[in-house]
């Protein structure tokens, strides 16, 4: 049986509920352990050299954290070691708020069509991207490892619901895509450099303006708990969609 | 009374304001002519000393102008590699009065920069500001373009000041020969290359500097009256001379100059104001502790003591004491940290020194 761990925010909630509504019946011979939290407390979780991974009172973390790690998972940390691979999800990402901030304050050379607005620079958007990337980057105590695999599983494209935005509505659709694949092609890159093999959006989840289609951000879970649907939702996706998931990493693993 | 000097206050003796105080002090170098508020709305120009200057009042929540900013998951140092976050807009240093005031016109449609873009290995830059796209443009017409957009950035900027706090740097500048278009470095340090038929060196003198910065004031009161000027004197020497004399004979005849210039606006209108920060920094009672190794660069210990004395002087509150330690000319860190702190074009010319 191969053991794996998923890690992650509220955007493993996706591929969570595929596992347990549709693949666990269907893969005996896999077992799979969710271990969750939102973005800010799996950020503070740390992982020690015996690679167990989440928060240790002895260290003297934040009760706060401890009592997050206990909410969500009634259990303080995991135990890796035992696993074959462990798939973080959601949780090392570029800022995409970022990204999307710049694109609605700048015509960026190369990618916006000059229009007279406020400009920026090509190698000025390059270098801060470079360094949201870095930022976000896993800390150096997930590097290279071997046993057990680390995959990631990056953030989804906001849905196409996005647009019905009011601040959105003037969003440049073409540039938007190609920064977000831009920036996903980078993170990833920068990921391999750190023995951290990723998994792309599945493509026939992008619809043509590069945005996640719709039919996949309908009866999302944007809580971790898997029992708070909320909406509009814009930004996580539903069980299909963590089927695909499944689909892509299983493929990465060879089974 | 036996003489007038007789019942001055003590900060008018030497030996009281300046011999038997503590070394490391400034004292009260600085009455504020005008109030300065949180509201008050601050563009910031000038060399690069004037980027601490910048710093230091956004530091203290004041409200400095910014047309273009970035979102603050930017890093500083990221952004001001490219010129953000420097000044009021991304018009990088303003070196010379001459340059200011040729940069208001521009703004304005007043007046075309002859050429205004220059390459190197391929690349191009702005020549108004060169440092600002350290790694240059496609193309001539993307300059333009990013040109064309600044200037209606940096148009906004100095139209909604209530207060420019201007930054004196130098009196020594390039020039295009025919037009008299100033640039913020010599041709060949950045980009492009010198050439003598179309560069001409340029030292101004008092009375041009003085007549440049009339201009300056009266052409952003016709669009806001109440503006007031806020003049200071960078401390820092020249990296280079181009005009014959010793470096430290021009940087004291440059500075002198420039000190001049404020002295005389500070005493002849009311709407414009002098911060001693030279005076702080250069002090004979510092002894020169407030310069680095290389006896030019500031310590950022200097920076942060003519600042607290800006800001205490407007009532705002003041940082921390606890990371200013009186600065020691040993400390090798403290040259590379206050270059790093600022983005300095003239620094560039130290390569060519022999």
């Amino acid at each position: 049986m191969m053991r794996i761990a998923v890690i992650g925010n509220s955007h493993a909630t996706a591929p969570q509920l595929a596992w347990y509504n549709q693949l666990e019946q269907l893969r005996p011979d896999i077992d799979v352990s969710f271990f969750r939290g939102h973005q800010i407390g799996l950020r503070a979780m740390s992982v020690e050299p015996e690679q167990r991974f989440g928060c240790f009172p002895q260290d003297g973390e934040d009760p706060e954290l401890l009592r997050h790690a206990m909410r969500h998972n009634k259990r303080l940390s995991i135990d890796l070691s035992p696993f074959a691979a462990v798939i973080c999800i959601g949780w090392w990402y570029f800022d995409t708020i970022l990204l999307m901030s710049l694109l609605r304050q700048f015509e960026i050379d190369g990618i916006h069509a000059d229009a007279g607005g406020k400009k920026m620079s090509r190698p000025a958007f390059e270098h801060i991207l470079a360094q949201n990337i870095q930022e976000n980057l896993p800390t150096e105590s997930w590097h290279n490892w071997t046993a057990p695999r680390v995959l990631h599983v990056g953030m989804p494209r906001r849905n196409e619901t996005t647009l019905e935005q009011p601040f959105n509505s003037a969003l440049d659709l073409g540039a938007s895509a190609y920064v977000w694949e831009h920036a996903a092609d980078l993170f990833a890159t920068r990921l391999l450099e750190c023995g951290i093999q990723n998994i792309a959006q599945p493509t026939q989840t992008i619809g043509e303006h590069g945005l996640s289609l719709r039919q996949y951000g309908i009866g999302t879970r944007k809580r971790i708990s898997l029992n708070h649907p909320v909406k509009p939702d814009h930004t996580h996706m539903n069980e299909d969609y963590g089927l695909l998931l499944w689909r892509d990493i299983f493929a990465a693993l060879g089974v | 009374m036996p003489n007038p000097y007789t019942d001055l206050s003590p900060n008018a003796y030497w030996r009281t304001a300046v011999a038997e105080t503590d070394p490391m002090t400034p004292g009260d170098l600085y009455q504020p002519k005008f109030e300065i508020t949180p509201e008050t709305a601050i563009l910031t120009v000038g060399s690069c000393f004037a980027q601490h200057v910048g710093k230091a009042l956004r530091g203290a929540e004041f409200n400095v102008i910014d047309t273009e900013p970035l979102p603050d998951a930017v890093s500083d140092s990221v952004a001001q590699r490219f010129g953000y976050r420097m000044y009021s807009a991304r018009y990088g240093n303003v070196y010379t009065m001459r340059q200011l005031l040729q940069l208001l016109r521009e703004a304005r449609g007043k007046f075309t920069p002859e050429d205004a873009v220059w390459e190197k290995d391929g690349r191009f830059f702005d020549a108004m500001r060169p440092a600002v796209e350290p790694e240059g443009l496609d193309t001539a017409d993307l300059v333009n373009s990013h040109r064309t957009s600044h200037l209606l950035l940096t148009r906004r900027a100095f139209f909604k000041a209530d207060v420019v706090v201007l930054t004196l740097g130098l009196t020594e500048a390039w020039m295009h020969r025919a037009s008299e278009t100033v640039y913020p470095t010599a041709p060949g340090v950045i980009a492009s290359a010198y050439d003598p038929d179309i560069h001409v060196f340029k030292k101004f003198r008092y009375d041009e500097i003085i007549k440049d910065f009339l201009t300056f004031r009266k052409m952003l009161q016709q669009r806001n009256p109440a503006v007031k000027f806020l003049l200071t004197v960078s401390p820092v020497p020249l990296t280079a001379t181009a005009s014959g004399q010793h470096v430290e004979v021009a940087t004291a005849h440059s500075k002198a100059v420039l000190r001049a210039v404020c002295g005389a606006l500070y005493d002849d209108y009311d709407d414009v104001d002098y911060f001693p920060s030279y005076e702080a920094i250069t002090s004979a009672k510092s002894g020169g502790a407030y310069f680095t190794e290389n006896r030019r660069s500031v310590t950022k210990e200097g920076v942060a003591k003519a600042m607290r004395m800006f800001l205490s002087a407007h009532g705002a509150p003041v940082p921390d004491d606890t990371d200013d330690a009186p600065a020691k000319l040993s400390i090798p860190n403290a040259y590379a940290k206050a270059e790093a702190d600022a983005q300095c074009e003239d620094v560039l010319l130290e390569a060519f020194s022999k």
